[in-house]
């Protein structure tokens, strides 16, 4: 059975999430709702576009291809009005610098594994390994697991981080297969 | 080659120096100069810029025209000639997944294959005097001077960058520090013993921790266990950093340590990219 999840980010390079050099998997959704939230964009369980006005540099791509009338420019500032926005992501494939993006892929577990086994080389000199962050990894337990089960089974180190806002049992399952827990 | 022999010529007219006969091996026991082939080796350096526009060129031409089947041949090289007056070619051309800096196996294969091209077509020559060619993937201020580099088949306009030494071009989609450097590694460096350079850029924050010079370590050694020689390193001061927040463009890969956690510098919050900035000039 193929497992998929919502990922929102899978950043390489990661020397601040435990051990080694590591592979970050943010996957989406999370249940609370806390003011001081480091990653708002991992709140949503959905896809969202998020758009940085520091790299808009007015090209008008964006506003040509939205079917929707989401971007305008009034007095040479963007404005994107996400009522009308569907999420079809059109405008952050136009955007070639990087303005507008989407921010959340459908991704198997196998998918994401061997994303994560690429940097194999840099665990193996470092101790590192595979970190699952979020939204919170816990609220899609079952993929999570998923994730967990396989990197286990190539031998990684894996690491979670977790608000612990779950099931008791849910806890008890995946313990088996988590090393390292960062409880933030 | 005869462009070379010329250039060759002219440093034996421009470059005469005793001072180089006197550091360089051989010279002094034969009475002769460098350029009078004094010298125990004698090599002239051949500078090859872009390795990267080349591959993603060559790569962008296999998946569009003859896998995915987006556009004939002579389309593209129409479009790149024109500089890319179509835009919807041109982004299918740019931010296509899989170039070179991103580890995928068919855009390492042309690494490997494009230099070991290069790099033996080259070797295959010499200068007159039996004055050996050695090849370099790089040209000194090749990434200043861009007026001048035409449109390129990956989605490159005139004017823009080439990519630069051994690394990657700076505009590919799907890349980080990790995937890049084991992309490098495909190149068959010892084919360019002029130089394959790369500009790692670190945060000052990330030397300043246990973790963070560990990472830094695996990541070198890492590099060279897979075939690298040839790495330098930029840590960001505070006056990067300004520059950086007022520029984002180029400053894509610029990844910076904040309060617990690693990001890119450009996609952070305008205030925390100030907080950091005032933190890095405080050293702390």
């Amino acid at each position: 059975m193929t497992f998929m999840g919502m990922i929102f980010d899978i950043q390489h390079f990661c020397y601040s999430d435990g051990p080694g050099i590591r592979t970050t998997v943010f996957i989406k959704g999370c249940p609370l709702n806390c003011l001081w939230c480091h990653n708002p964009e991992g709140k949503n369980i959905s896809t969202d576009i998020m758009y940085n006005s520091k790299l808009c540099v007015g090209c008008l791509n964006c506003v040509k291809k939205c079917s929707y009338g989401c971007h305008t420019f009034e007095d040479g500032v963007h404005i994107f009005n996400r009522e009308k926005c569907t999420l079809c992501g059109e405008c952050a494939m136009v955007c070639i610098y990087g303005a507008l993006s989407l921010s959340g892929k459908n991704m198997s577990s196998e998918e994401i594994i061997a994303e994560v086994m690429m940097d194999l080389p840099y665990y193996e000199r470092t101790g590192g390994g595979l970190t699952l962050s979020g939204g919170e990894p816990l609220a899609s337990s079952e993929f999570t697991l998923q994730i967990l089960k396989e990197a286990k089974s190539k031998g990684l180190h894996t690491a979670l981080e977790t608000s612990g806002y779950c099931e008791t049992a849910v806890l008890e399952e995946i313990r088996p297969f988590v090393d390292l827990f960062f409880l933030i | 080659m005869p462009i070379f022999q010329q250039l060759r010529d002219k440093y034996t007219v421009d470059s005469i120096s005793p001072f180089l006969a006197c550091v360089m091996d051989n010279c002094l026991e034969k009475g002769l100069l460098p350029t009078e082939m004094g010298a125990k080796y004698n090599w002239f350096g051949l500078m090859c810029l872009g390795i990267g526009t080349l591959i993603d060129g060559i790569y962008t031409i296999k998946r569009l025209v003859y896998e995915d089947k987006v556009c004939f041949l002579n389309e593209l090289i129409l479009q790149t000639q024109q500089n890319f007056p179509d835009d919807e070619l041109f982004l299918k051309c740019r931010n296509l997944e899989g170039k070179y800096g991103t580890n995928s196996p068919e855009s390492n294969e042309l690494a490997y294959k494009l230099s070991t091209l290069i790099g033996n077509t080259v070797h295959a020559h010499t200068l007159e005097n039996g004055v050996k060619i050695s090849p370099a993937l790089f040209r000194w201020f090749g990434d200043i001077y861009t007026a001048e580099y035409p449109a390129t088949p990956d989605g490159r306009r005139k004017g823009e960058r080439l990519s630069y030494g051994a690394a990657p071009c700076e505009f590919v989609k799907g890349m980080s520090p990790t995937s890049m450097l084991l992309s490098m590694g495909h190149l068959n460096m010892e084919l360019f013993p002029d130089g394959c350079p790369v500009t790692m850029s670190f945060a000052k924050h990330a030397l300043e921790s246990k973790n963070g010079r560990m990472a830094v370590k695996g990541l070198i050694e890492t590099y060279f266990a897979n075939g690298g020689f040839h790495m330098q390193f930029n840590v960001q001061s505070a006056e990067e950093l300004k520059v950086a927040m007022e520029n984002p463009v180029g400053h894509e890969q610029l990844l910076i340590r904040g309060s617990g956690h690693s990001n890119y510098f450009i996609n952070l919050d305008r205030h925390l990219q100030e907080t950091l900035v005032e933190r890095t000039e405080q050293g702390r």
